[in-house]
């Protein structure tokens, strides 16, 4: 009885998914039990609504299936892969940590009965209701392995010398994403112009997943996942260019200023800068930027955040990390010419790079004192308390 | 941060709580859960109204979000729904500023006459979107001293808010603006203890 319906509900998300192939979001429906004889899926304006009732027995079904199938167990008899790429998909929409699903999907991708277009957006589709599924993330991870590897022995078979290490290969795409260009411009990488085409198919596709993060992040507060696979499709898929890192410092800026209490925005920040900073050489030269003014412009900025909204623990935990970058980069060494060029050398110690630490840590302290510890209250006297408390230690 | 709800209303002699007008942003809930969303802002909005005492203000916390009330001493009352990030001065000097301006628009006589959320008030859905980033809104977050004396009493949950032997279950329950759809999605979201709406 169960089973009949199961293999129904089935056919009928089939039959949704069919008429709409553009679902971009789904949602349960809060019908706790059949009211009508009509199917439970509910298509409006590209949005895909289920009636509760009908997930358990789908899912049901759909894990008894799959388990079988997996077993090979007698009895069970050949399923189709496209049956069997179904089965996966109402089994994931409402229940994405399943990871032997995931890898019957990649199973399915790897002997080509699925694409990997297709298989990306079905997981896009899926971050929409569960927009912190790290499942899902690491399964696009690999889907993205799968198309840099096609990608570089497209590029590698063509033997042409421009592409020969992925590190270059993948600094040009960068470049021609920047500046808007895609397909068209492809082709001059290569000699052979059709196997260029998959390079820009992977540009195109990491960025799309740029938009993607940005999305989960907005849905759901803190999203480590939606952030760490940023970091990764940025060193991945982007070979850290430095075009790209500082486009997103730019992109990321609003937002943070958005969310001020979201540490994994503001983590991604800091891996930005880190980035930056630790290749400021070729920063200075490819870019004009000075990795240290943009420490500088990010501890203004973060100062800024702080008076408008105080109160919010991230905050000073970025300030943190900032002062301590700071403290690292040549902005000591910069100082240090300057004030023995200006000849306002005062005193014998600030030639010395530990005294002169010593001397900007107590500034630093200085300036909490006035600003945060004695004009505020409450929780951000506290937060303002414990960042002096860390000076002290350095 | 995010600004979900403006409201204003009135506090009727019978202590009832009626929305001369509202606006929401909603685009951050899921396409299936609006309704439901927009309905359970006003009947929280109400039920603030009606158990804040005239002259008074709150800010009440309800899972992420918090609710900031002002019932000012001529029974006209403002609702704020925000986020946790969302400045508290911020909010309720948006409401000072909305409660001043409304009786212009809409004089006193009318507002005990006037249909249920249609005071005419243009100007709040601009306010709504204005203040979705309260520094670009306004340099008030740098001036701090700008809210009058009242204090803000602060409740960690709407339960707080009830009177003696309330129960929110209840009240959803008897409520004539919730739908019957909006009630089972309470209940289904309770009994998973998901927190995927409003309450």
């Amino acid at each position: 009885m169960a089973d009949a319906r199961g293999a129904r509900l089935l056919a009928d998300l089939d039959n949704a998914f069919k008429r709409d192939p553009d679902i971009d979001e789904y949602d349960m429906l809060p019908v706790l039990e059949p009211k009508h004889n009509k199917s439970p899926f509910i298509l409006q304006d590209h949005k895909l609504g289920v009636e509760a009732w009908a997930v358990k027995i789908l899912v049901k079904y759909a894990s008894q299936r799959l388990k079988g199938w997996r077993s090979r167990q007698a009895g069970e008899q050949f399923t189709d892969p496209l049956e069997v790429s179904h089965l996966s998909r109402a089994m994931l929409l409402f229940n994405p940590e399943v990871y032997t699903a995931w890898n019957i999907r990649k199973e399915l991708v790897e002997s080509g009965y699925l694409s990997v277009t297709e298989d990306l957006s079905f997981g896009a589709l899926i971050l929409s209701r569960h927009p912190n599924s790290s499942e899902t993330f690491v399964h696009r991870r690999w889907l993205f392995r799968q198309l840099l590897d096609t990608c570089l022995s497209s590029n590698s078979a063509n033997n042409s010398p421009c592409t020969a290490t992925p590190a270059v290969n993948n600094g040009h795409l960068v470049s021609m994403g920047i500046n808007g260009v895609h397909a068209s411009v492809a082709p001059s990488l290569c000699d052979n112009g059709t196997l260029a085409l998959e390079p820009s198919r992977l540009l195109s596709h990491a960025h799309r997943e740029l938009r993607l993060c940005s999305q989960t992040a907005e849905k759901y507060p803190c999203n480590y996942h939606s952030w760490s696979h940023r970091v990764w499709l940025m060193q991945q898929c982007f070979s850290s260019s430095l075009e790209v890192l500082v486009s997103e410092l730019k992109a990321t800026e609003s937002w943070v200023c958005q969310h001020i209490s979201d540490h994994s925005g503001f983590h991604y920040r800091q891996f930005l800068l880190t980035e930056l900073h630790q290749r400021r050489a070729k920063l200075a030269m490819t870019c004009l930027l000075n990795s240290t003014e943009l420490l500088m412009f990010e501890m203004s900025l973060v100062c800024d955040l702080l008076h408008s909204f105080p109160g919010h623990e991230t905050l000073w935990y970025h300030r943190r990390f900032l002062f301590q970058a700071l403290l690292k980069s040549d902005w000591l060494g910069s100082k240090l010419q300057k004030h023995s060029s200006n000849g306002h050398v005062e005193h014998a110690q600030t030639k010395d790079p530990d005294a002169l630490k010593s001397f900007y840590v107590s500034q630093e302290i200085e300036n909490v004192t006035k600003k945060e510890l004695c004009n505020s209250d409450g929780y951000q006297q506290v937060l303002a308390q414990k960042y002096v408390h860390w000076l002290q230690t350095l | 941060m995010k600004l979900y709800s403006i409201a204003v209303l009135l506090k009727t002699p019978q202590e009832k709580g009626k929305i001369l007008t509202s606006k929401n942003e909603l685009s951050s809930f899921g396409y299936f859960q609006r309704s439901t969303v927009a309905e359970f802002m006003s009947f929280t909005s109400k039920i603030l109204v009606e158990r804040t005492a005239t002259a008074s203000r709150a800010s009440v916390k309800e899972q992420e979000y918090i609710c900031h009330v002002y019932v000012r001493s001529d029974n006209l009352a403002g609702v704020v729904i925000a986020d946790h990030e969302y400045p508290q001065r911020v909010a309720h000097t948006l409401i000072n500023k909305i409660l001043d301006e409304f009786p212009d628009k809409c004089p006193k006589a009318q507002w005990s006459s006037v249909k249920e959320n249609e005071a005419p008030f243009p100007e709040l859905e601009g306010y709504l979107q204005k203040y979705q980033n309260p520094r670009e809104a306004d340099a008030m977050t740098k001036i701090q001293s700008e809210l009058d004396e009242t204090k803000i009493i602060l409740h960690n949950t709407i339960e707080a808010v009830l009177q003696r032997g309330e129960k929110l279950d209840d009240l959803v329950e008897k409520s004539e603006g919730l739908s019957m759809q909006s009630k089972t999605f309470y209940k289904t979201a309770k009994k998973t203890n998901q927190c995927c709406a409003i309450l």
